[in-house]
């Protein structure tokens, strides 16, 4: 690219020898194993959790195959026992939620991003985030460990009594694994942190933060404090269960409810874990792809933060129906509807970022707006839940199913492959085919809704979740719904055939494809080993004018003649 | 291999950053200690008991057609779960004199340990050589000795109430103060490298921040420990 024509003064793009990027400085399995590099990092966590969804994605087939029929009149299932099927959704729920959904924006794209689209060298503390990484590994060993133990059975929530005296699977190397990749989460959360508060370069303040950013930090305060007290209920239970100490079993004198409370304490925030990341790559993607400053920034920033902080009070939801006094659940229930105004201000920010844009309908986009959309129906049937008199009628259905799939999947899940493909050029330095991108996409959005919408019909009549088989009136539910299954994995295939090809044969990525003007673009794609030579120059991360498209390079340049507009 | 950690930090750098990260590390760890604290105070003030009246799990037929009230439990053989043991809500561990006595030991231990590893910091920085490495090992003795005395505790209460059956009241007992002991072993570990690294002479007025932050997760134990001890005084009588 040609760097000759730009005004003193005007923001470059560092030229770098065509060596001098993370993946090529240095070479063999120890290079990547020993790293201290946050990008090579981010690309082994991308390795590894997307295992884990391969992995988890796998249960979720089989329990939707075998639902395609209901047990015949002996009992008899398609293909698993009740037992097995029991185990399938158990290991489906705790490898997603602990292995996949947990750490995929955070630990893989976050660790991956973060540094760079600060315009820092490195997270502060490089060895810790390695250590992060293989405890992650750690804990992976674990459930591989419960999978060769002949599986779990008590639901990814664990609950007590069941789980302390009743089950009979490798409840304790399940328990010791989510213990364990809670730390990996705690010192995600930690250096994050310390990055975003110490390492920020002269200029970056607080309110300059790309709001990608903003939603890491709201993530980050949130993985450091609730996880602990997720640590504590886990060895609680394995202690219980292992020496027949009465913490939670009534038989013992204990209280089955205390642990949903500390269970929940961890794992309503934890949902936060799981959205926040992705609402923040939602706000990069459609400002960049409506060409238009993103509107509302500070409500944005500040709205993650909120929802870090009702997170903390609303976990009495998830027990309306568990003997909580009903004063608790009134106050519970009036706080979860107020996490809905937050959410809301960012929704409507996004639309009326969009709105009068000039909306690029490239791959990130596409999932950007299927977000919008499953975003909308997974918050608003949050809301039918957070309702005393209705939650009593849809606990425990496939209503609540649903509502957590559109929020996990159609929210987190979307959000994540937008980033990824938002920034994929920038990770591997190759563009991949928009075509057969959106394509993919397409297919899975049909394949998502065609799954789980028909859940909220059976879940509202009343079919129950966790169950092996069902009434002939849910037949038609069901069925629809697996087949649904199937086209979201012919959709997310073509995701992958899309992305492998992009690596073998995807053409040289600009350093700013997309035109954007958040700093991980300033520098080459894939980035230099040091991200920046100097830190770079530090300005309105949304202000899309300081860059022009380039024809020769195929990417977009910073403007020569830009001057830094004053009114945002 | 690699280019060494991209950060060349001055001491004072260092100094902001790791502590930082440390105090972020103990809020993280306040919130574990507060479930263990609330969850003590909520179980022994009682609040529990009024919560799961029914004991167990009813069977389908309880379920939708309802007990009277007063029937015999004519399901309890087949039932998921098991009658709340009367006897197990009943016994209400209070602590006696001599555990009481046993846990004022340990609060002059921590206490003291306290008092020694910030005498040992501001040696130091001042650099009282021989001042700061005697304070330090001292230390690491009274945290070890804090140690003995909190089992030397526990099997003074086992042995006044056994284990099996004080139940949920005495299991929170246990599980607060273990948990809170569990963090002093956590914390000799690095007071023990700090020792190491003092005895080898690699700290000075100029490097200084690994006791610093040593020292601070230290009195951060101090502080959690007093707090339990006020929970106990409030409610385990």
């Amino acid at each position: 690219m040609s760097t000759t024509t730009t005004a003193p003064g005007a923001l470059t793009p560092a030229v770098q020898p065509e060596s001098d990027n993370y993946l090529k400085n240095s070479s063999g399995f120890l290079s990547w194993a020993m790293t201290l590099d946050h990008k090579r990092i981010g690309v082994m966590y991308l390795v590894a959790v997307l295992t884990a969804f391969f992995l988890g994605g796998m249960f979720a087939l089989a329990l939707r195959t075998e639902l395609f029929f209901p047990a015949d009149s002996t009992g008899k299932g398609l293909f698993l026992t009740p037992d097995l099927y029991n185990q399938m959704f158990s290991l489906h729920g705790a490898i997603m939620v602990f292995l996949f959904i947990i750490p995929s924006i955070p630990a893989a794209l976050g660790n991956f991003i973060m540094p760079v689209m600060l315009g820092a060298k490195d997270v502060a503390f490089p060895r810790l985030n390695l250590w992060s990484f293989y405890l992650w590994c750690v804990g992976a060993v674990f459930f591989l460990a419960v999978l060769m133990q002949g599986g779990l059975d008590t639901g990814w929530t664990f609950y007590t009594p069941y789980s302390s005296t009743k089950s009979l699977t490798a409840v304790v190397p399940a328990l010791m694994g989510a213990f364990i990749l809670g730390f990996s989460s705690i010192f995600t959360g930690i250096n994050f942190l310390v990055t975003l508060h110490k390492m920020r370069p002269p200029g970056m303040t607080f309110f300059r933060l790309p709001l990608f950013l903003w939603g890491l930090y709201a993530t980050a305060v949130i993985q450091v404090l609730a996880t602990p007290v997720l640590g504590i209920t886990l060895l609680m239970l394995v202690v219980e269960r292992s020496f027949g100490i009465g913490i939670f079993d009534p038989a013992l004198g204990g209280d089955p409810v205390l642990f949903q409370h500390f269970f929940w304490f961890y794992s309503h925030p934890a949902v936060y874990i799981m959205i926040l990341p992705g609402m923040a790559i939602i706000s990069e993607v459609i400002s960049t792809f409506s060409r238009k400053h993103i509107f509302g920034y500070r409500f944005i920033a500040c709205s993650s933060i909120a929802i870090a902080l009702f997170g903390f009070f609303v976990w009495g939801h998830h027990m309306f129906t568990s003997g909580q006094s009903p004063l608790a659940s009134t106050i519970f229930s009036a706080l979860t509807f107020s996490v809905a105004v937050p959410s809301a201000i960012k929704v409507f920010n996004w639309l009326t970022t969009m709105y009068k844009g000039n909306i690029v309908l490239g791959a990130p986009m596409i999932y950007a707006l299927g977000f919008l959309f499953l975003f909308a129906i997974g918050g608003l049937t949050g809301l039918f839940l957070g309702t005393m008199g209705t939650d009593i009628h849809l606990h425990d259905t496939y209503f609540v199913v649903a509502h957590f799939h559109y929020v996990m999947v159609g929210g987190t899940l979307w959000a994540f492959l937008a980033g990824l493909y938002y920034w994929w050029p920038k990770m591997f330095g190759k563009m991949y085919a928009q075509r057969s991108a959106i394509v993919g996409s397409i297919v899975a959005f049909i394949g998502f809704n065609l799954t789980f919408f028909p859940q909220f019909f059976m879940g509202s009549q009343g079919m129950p979740r966790r169950y092996f088989t069902y009434v002939p009136e849910f037949q038609i539910y069901h069925q629809l719904s697996t087949i649904g299954a199937y086209t979201l994995l012919v959709g997310l295939l073509i995701v992958a055939y899309n992305l492998v090809q992009s690596l073998l044969k995807g053409e040289k990525a600009p350093a700013n494809p997309w035109g954007a003007a958040t700093l991980e673009w300033q520098c080459t794609s894939p980035p230099p080993y040091y991200n920046f030579k100097d830190s770079p120059e530090v300005g309105d991360p949304y202000d899309l004018d300081r860059v022009q498209w380039d024809p020769k390079t195929k990417g977009y340049v910073n403007r020569p003649d830009y001057v830094p507009s004053a009114s945002h | 291999m690699q280019p060494e950690n991209p950060h060349d930090w001055s001491e004072a750098k260092q100094a902001d950053v790791s502590g930082f990260g440390l105090k972020l590390f103990l809020a993280g760890l306040s919130f574990l200690f507060a479930a263990t604290i609330v969850g003590y105070v909520v179980v022994m003030l009682g609040g529990s008991d009024t919560e799961w009246p029914t004991g167990g799990t009813p069977t389908y037929e309880e379920a939708v057609r309802g007990v009277p009230p007063g029937a015999p439990d004519t399901a309890a053989a087949t039932r998921v779960g098991t009658l709340r043991q009367p006897a197990a809500v009943e016994a209400v561990p209070t602590l006696s004199g001599s555990v009481w006595l046993g846990l004022a030991g340990a609060t002059v231990l921590m206490l003291a340990s306290s008092v020694t590893i910030g005498a040992a910091y501001r040696a130091l920085r001042r650099g009282q050589g021989k001042r700061f490495l005697r304070f330090l090992i001292a230390t690491l003795a009274l945290g070890a000795v804090f140690l003995v005395a909190q089992v030397f505790n526990w099997f003074q209460l086992a042995a006044e109430l056994p284990l099996a059956e004080g139940g949920l009241r005495s299991a929170t007992f246990y599980l607060m103060t273990g948990t809170h002991a569990l963090h002093v072993v956590g914390g000799l570990v690095p007071l023990g490298i700090v020792v190491h690294r003092a005895i080898a002479g690699r700290y000075s007025v100029e490097r200084w921040v690994g006791v610093r932050n040593v020292a601070w997760y230290w009195h951060f134990l101090d502080v959690v420990w007093v707090l339990m001890l006020v929970a106990m005084w409030a409610v385990g009588h």
